[in-house]
């Protein structure tokens, strides 16, 4: 079964509708029928926690955390040694730290894929499977 | 003698004759909406005509699919709690837009933590 590890940028996409809204939603849709898994870090968790906290306010932060759990989504604690192998990815190959606790997860097995709208983990692509949401066109 | 006792419709709709309805305890006038869940592939190859042994060995699956174990949802209430979580998967998607492109803002974000 493919395991999709969702990048925060991705999750963000599919709420604001943004280029890769329509991946994503698929990928939520086969997950609730059981055709896929959908992880993501811990950190990255946390990186939607404060963007939504941010843009729309405590109680709406807190509902749309909840629903997305609902839907399958899996946080993965961001363990110490998941830490470190992240902190060594984001030093080998200069991508931002945040990113490369996806990228950690998507190493797991053949079977993860990183989703993602952020092209700093550029890097690393021929070393884990990722899509790449689509970009964004510049008004 | 050959009959069809199920039939799967392509929006996934299982259809069942009345004596496979009464076999397995359906109430009259329902249906079971298996929504393009994983068992409509294996339940769309029952839509030819079928065997006295294949009626019974597929009714046997079909008691296995729908029997509700103690305690746990029978296969209508989770094929119906899956629909709402899909209609609510697709009622979240862009649910948030506002203009403001938090990608681009999560991006610059992260990058100020490059090492």
């Amino acid at each position: 079964m493919v395991i999709f590890v969702l990048d925060a940028s991705a999750v963000i996409r599919f709420l604001d509708g943004e280029p890769g809204v329509h991946e994503v939603t698929e990928m939520f849709l086969n997950a609730v029928r059981g055709q896929c898994r959908l992880l993501i870090s811990a950190v990255n968790w946390g990186e939607i926690a404060g963007k939504l906290h941010k843009k729309h306010g405590k109680d709406k932060a807190q509902e749309y955390l909840h629903r997305l759990l609902a839907k399958g989504l899996e946080v993965v604690p961001a363990t110490a040694q998941r830490a470190e192998s992240a902190a060594i990815i984001a030093s080998d190959h200069r991508i931002p730290y945040a990113d490369s606790f996806g990228v950690e997860l998507a190493s797991d097995s053949t079977d993860h894929v990183l989703v993602t709208a952020d092209f700093d983990v550029k890097p690393v692509e021929g070393q884990i499977k990722i899509v790449f949401l689509p970009v964004k066109p510049k008004p | 003698m050959e009959r069809i006792v199920a039939t799967v419709s392509e929006s996934g709709q299982l259809i069942l004759d009345d004596e496979t309805k009464n076999a397995l305890g359906v109430p009259s006038g329902g249906e079971i909406d298996l929504y393009r869940g994983t068992q409509s592939v294996e339940l769309r190859k029952k839509r030819q005509a079928m065997s006295d042994e294949e009626i019974e060995r597929s009714i046997n699956e079909l008691q296995t699919l729908l029997a509700r174990r103690p305690g746990e949802p029978s296969l209508e209430d989770e094929l119906y709690k899956m629909r709402r979580e899909e209609e609510d998967i697709i009622a979240m998607a862009g649910s948030l837009a506002g203009g403001d492109d938090m990608v681009a803002e999560l991006q610059r974000e992260r990058r100020q933590h490059r090492w």
